[in-house]
This record gives structure tokens, sequence and C-alpha cells, in this order.
């Protein structure tokens, strides 16, 4: 399992290694199969139908997937944990009106939800952004508020309100704390969602528009070719859940040590 | 008891009307769909009579509280695209949907539960990691790709299953995988673990010493406790199927809502659009408020803590 931390890393660095080749259109070279060579350099992954390889748009396509995936979770966490931990802790009617948000908000369904704010908001990778933080602020937000509601009743702090510190200062720099080790573990698994969700939805056409080569824009194009060039659709998809799952390896891996009671699971 | 219900009743139909504005609003922002009606050259005339007919001139609030009075009564509107009643073609293609989500589900668990039962027992030795590693694979692969491998690999290559189309054992069989083996995973984790919890405990134990053969153990007492968080989560499996459709459905060209309802998100069709998320959203609610009241039925300890 730690062979695939490895991937994991490679991944994250690959947006960072000099890309294979750069994505140019070459028509002529349209439709080679994986592993031809032609004349000095090998195409490894193919071509897709405008002759561009597919190699280097998976590559730069990583760059896509993680940058909305890095922004979508860190925000989404951001915001639902913040809100969370409000709720959690301030109880009351704070609680039951975000708490009914949370609910609205986990009871739809993704995808439908996602795809009518990316067609409102229009294709591009901020909007997809946008979508990831507004599907996915509310499981944060749960997990949050639970263990913000767990955590609430500890002896430390009511020392620290005794001691006369603001709820504010509680929150922050007692709860928090405490809240983040299960956040970690959430936020791991979720970036395999949503690097998903992003491909999906740039699949189905409301996720980032072409040329620019997201994993899931480069399945729709070779869904059409699967008769004849079956790696336009297979190498990116390949790609994504070699991605995912090393994510979600790293995701158990990463509860296994961290909290050993959610183990098995 | 009842009273808990009632709130939670309450609870639901208040998310759903939230929702419900929600898409009302969202609808409306993505898109004229007269654009979509009339050809390029109708005039500005043209434009309003059709907004007129079709209620668009009157302002928001409005439109909304015509919108709920109606679906009150159960008349959500016409369907800009087919001009017909948005229920005949939900109606209409619902049962498509519902097929395939069933096809899906049982296929879980015939698959996930005597694999996660079988992980359990013989745990860490081979057969588990094969589950595991099945398991994990089944929640990374994305949808979408899944379904285009196996047209790819069962319907192209081999000619063994149609690529697409409605019609019987052969049509759904590709889709209901699809869809399916996103939850076969997790309802697989999900036994495993829960198993693994039960076989450690007293009453398991006991059965053993009274010698009861090793099999009867497993599969009769041990297994029937540990549905009950399996049970928890396949409310949320149902929800996730129906979600699920609407990539799967698409691609294998299965006319169920799932794909009504990302046509009609193109089309920008809202009084479909409308009616499909109210509809996944009650269905939502229902679902939970099921599996809660299952839940307390079935373990007993959980009906005292709440009386």
């Amino acid at each position: 399992m730690l062979i695939l931390i490895g991937f994991v890393l490679a991944a994250i660095f690959a947006e960072f290694l000099a890309p294979g080749n750069p994505k140019q259109i070459d028509l002529p070279h349209a439709l080679m199969k994986p592993l031809t060579t032609v004349g000095a350099t090998t195409v490894w992954l193919g071509t897709d139908k405008l002759g561009r390889d597919i190699l280097s748009r998976i590559i730069f396509g990583a760059r896509v997937s993680l940058t909305v995936a890095l922004i979508g979770v860190i925000a989404a966490g951001s915001v639902g944990t913040f809100l969370g931990i409000i709720a959690g802790f301030k109880g009351g009617t704070v609680d039951s009106i975000i708490s009914r948000a949370i609910d609205v908000m986990l009871g739809f369904p993704t995808i439908l939800f996602a795809l009518v704010l990316a067609i409102v908001l229009g294709p591009s990778l901020f909007n997809v952004a946008l979508v990831v933080i507004l599907v996915y602020w509310a499981r944060y937000a749960r997990q949050a508020r639970g263990e913000a509601l767990k955590v609430r009743e500890m002896d430390y702090v009511t020392l620290a309100r005794t001691a006369g510190c603001s709820n504010l200062v509680i929150m922050f720099r007692h709860i928090f704390p405490n809240v983040v080790n299960s956040l970690l573990i959430v936020s791991t698994v979720n970036i395999g969602t949503v690097i998903t969700l992003e491909a999906t939805l740039s699949f189905l056409g409301a996720g980032v528009p072409p040329p620019a080569p997201s994993w899931g824009t480069m399945c729709a194009d070779g869904r059409d070719l699967l008769v004849s060039a079956w790696w336009v659709s297979f190498m990116p998809g390949l790609a994504i859940t070699l991605v995912v799952l090393s994510g979600n390896i790293f995701g158990d891996w990463l509860r296994d040590r961290l909290d050993p009671n959610l183990r098995n699971i | 008891m009842s009273r808990y219900v009632s709130i939670r009743l309450i609870q639901g139909i208040i998310a759903l009307f939230v929702a419900s504005i929600v898409v009302f609003c969202l609808a409306r922002l993505t898109g004229n769909p007269l654009s979509m009606l009339l050809p390029e050259t109708a005039t500005q005339q043209e434009y309003d009579a059709l907004a007129k007919q079709l209620g668009f001139d009157k302002p928001l609030p409005v439109q909304y509280l015509i919108f709920v009075s109606k679906a009150i009564r159960g008349d959500f509107g016409k369907s800009i695209r087919y001009r017909k009643p948005v229920t005949d073609s939900i109606v209409e293609r619902a049962p498509a949907t519902i097929k395939l989500a069933l096809a899906a589900a049982v296929v879980s668990f015939v698959i996930a539960l005597p694999l996660g039962v079988v992980a359990a027992v013989k745990r860490d030795k081979w057969q588990d990691f094969l589950a595991k590693a099945f398991a994990i694979l089944g929640q990374s692969i994305p949808t979408f790709w899944l379904g285009i491998m196996l047209i790819q690999l069962f319907a192209v290559l081999s000619g063994w299953f149609p690529a697409g189309g409605y019609g019987g054992f052969r049509y759904w069989i590709l889709p209901a995988i699809t869809i399916g083996y996103n939850s076969t995973a997790g309802v697989l984790r999900l036994t495993r673990s829960a198993m693994l919890d039960v076989l450690g405990s007293d009453y398991v134990r006991l059965a053993r010493i009274k010698g009861l053969p090793n099999r009867r153990v497993i599969w009769k007492h041990a297994l029937r406790n540990a549905l009950i968080p399996v049970v928890t989560f396949s409310g949320i499996i149902y929800v996730h199927l129906l979600m699920g459709s609407v990539v799967t459905e698409t691609i294998f060209a299965w006319p169920g809502i799932g794909r009504l309802a990302y046509e009609s998100v193109l089309y920008r069709d809202f009084p479909m659009i409308q009616a499909l998320i109210i509809l996944f959203v009650g269905l939502y609610i229902v679902f939970n408020l099921m599996i809660d009241l299952s839940y307390s039925y079935l373990d007993p300890r959980v009906r005292f803590v709440k009386e």
C-alpha cells in the first residue's frame, strides 16, 4: 500500500514535472496507437483525433484535476468546518438553522445539483471549483459539528471558559485542533470524489471547457471512437481511477494511523 | 415514537420547500428557454407572447407562488420541451430507472454480502485481501469510465451484450453493474466491518461453545446482527443509485429519469428540472425516515432508548 502513496506524490508532482510534450494539435498524426514510434519520438499513450499526444494531455490534465480538487477541498473544508464548529458549539437557533441547511444540501442529488450549477455559471475552471465548494461544504460542516458537540463538554473547554476566554478564542484554540484529525481523514477521501465529480462534469460537458485537457473531457472525446481508437477514452479514465485509488488507499492508511477506532472499515 | 416521526416529517417538508425555492431560482438562472424554443428570426413580439403564455412575464415571487399552489395539487406544469404535463413524462420514464436501480441494488447485495462475510471470516488472508482490493477499486472508478469500458469490453469487442437501449437482461446487466459497483464496494466494506465486530462478541462465543456448527454461527446468528448498519447504509445507496443513473443512463441510452434530468437541464426545461429535483429530494427524505424507523424496529435497544 505504501507503493501507492508514492503514486499520489507522483500525481502531485506530475504537474511540476516538465510536461512530456507540449499539447499542440498535430493533425497528420491523429489517432495513433500507443507505443508507436514516429521518427525520433515515441508516442507512449497514443494520440487523439486531433493528433494531440495523450500522455502530455494527461499530465496537463493532472494539473486541472488537482487544482480543482485542492481549491475545492480546502475552500469547502474551511467554510464547512467553520460553520460546523459554530453550529456545534453555539447550539440553539444558530445550530438549528445551520443544521437544516446542511440537511437540505446533503439531500440534494449531487450530480444534478452540480450540473445545474455548472450550467448556470458557465463552463470554466473557476466555476467548477465553485460548484465543488457549494456541494461539499455540507459534508465538512456535519462532521465538524459532530466533533464540536463532542468536544464541547470536555473539561478543558469549561476551564477555558472559566478563565474568561471569549467564545471565539475557545472555538479556535481548543475545539478546532481536535476536529482537525477527522477532517483530514474526510478530506483525503473527498479529494478522490471531487476529482471524479470534476471529471464527470467535464464528461457531460459542464466542466472545464476544451481545449483544456480535463480527464473527463478526454473520456468524452473518445466515446465516439471506442470501436477504432479505444485508448483515447481508456487512458484518461485509467488515470482518474489510479489517482482516486491511491487517494483512497492513502486515506485508509491515514485513518488507521490517526484513529484506530475507525479501523476495519 | 409518533412524535418523533411527526417532527421528522415537518423537518422534511421544510427542507423540501427550501429545496424547491433553490431549484426554482437556479433553474431560471440557467438561461432563457425561450431562446431554445423559438427560431432565431422570431420577433420581440413573439418572444413576449410566448413568455406570457408560459407565465414568464410575471415577477419571480409570483411565479413561485403559482408554482407551489399548483404543485401541491400535483400539477407540476407542462414540460417546455415535450409540451405535455411534466408528471406524464416522469411517470413514463420512472419505471425504467426503478428497474435499473433495483437491478443494481440486487446485484450489489448479492455480490457484496457474501463477499463481506467471507472477508471478515478469513480476515487478513488472501480472500480478505482480494475482497478489499475489489471494494476499494469500486470506490475509485469513475462511473462513466466504468460504463464506457464495459461497453468497450463486452459490447464492442466481444459483441455479447448490446451497447445501449432498453430491454431484457442483456440490456440492463451492463448499466446495472456500472451503477452498482460503487455501492457494492460500500456494502462489502460495511458488511465486513460489521461482521468483524459481531464475530468478536459474546453471543457468538456462546453459540460456538454450545457446539453449533461454525457455518450456522456465521451465517445465521452473526450475519443477522451485522446487517443492522448495512440496512442504514442501504437507504443512501438507493438515492445514489438514482443519482448515478444520470450518467449511466446517458451512456447506455437508457430511457429513465436520470437521463431525462440531464437533458432537461440542457434544454432549460424548468418545470421538468424542478419536478425532478423535488422528487429526488423528497425521495431522499422519505428513505431516510424509513431507515430511521426500520432501525428502531430492527434494534430493540434503540427502541427503548427513544421512549
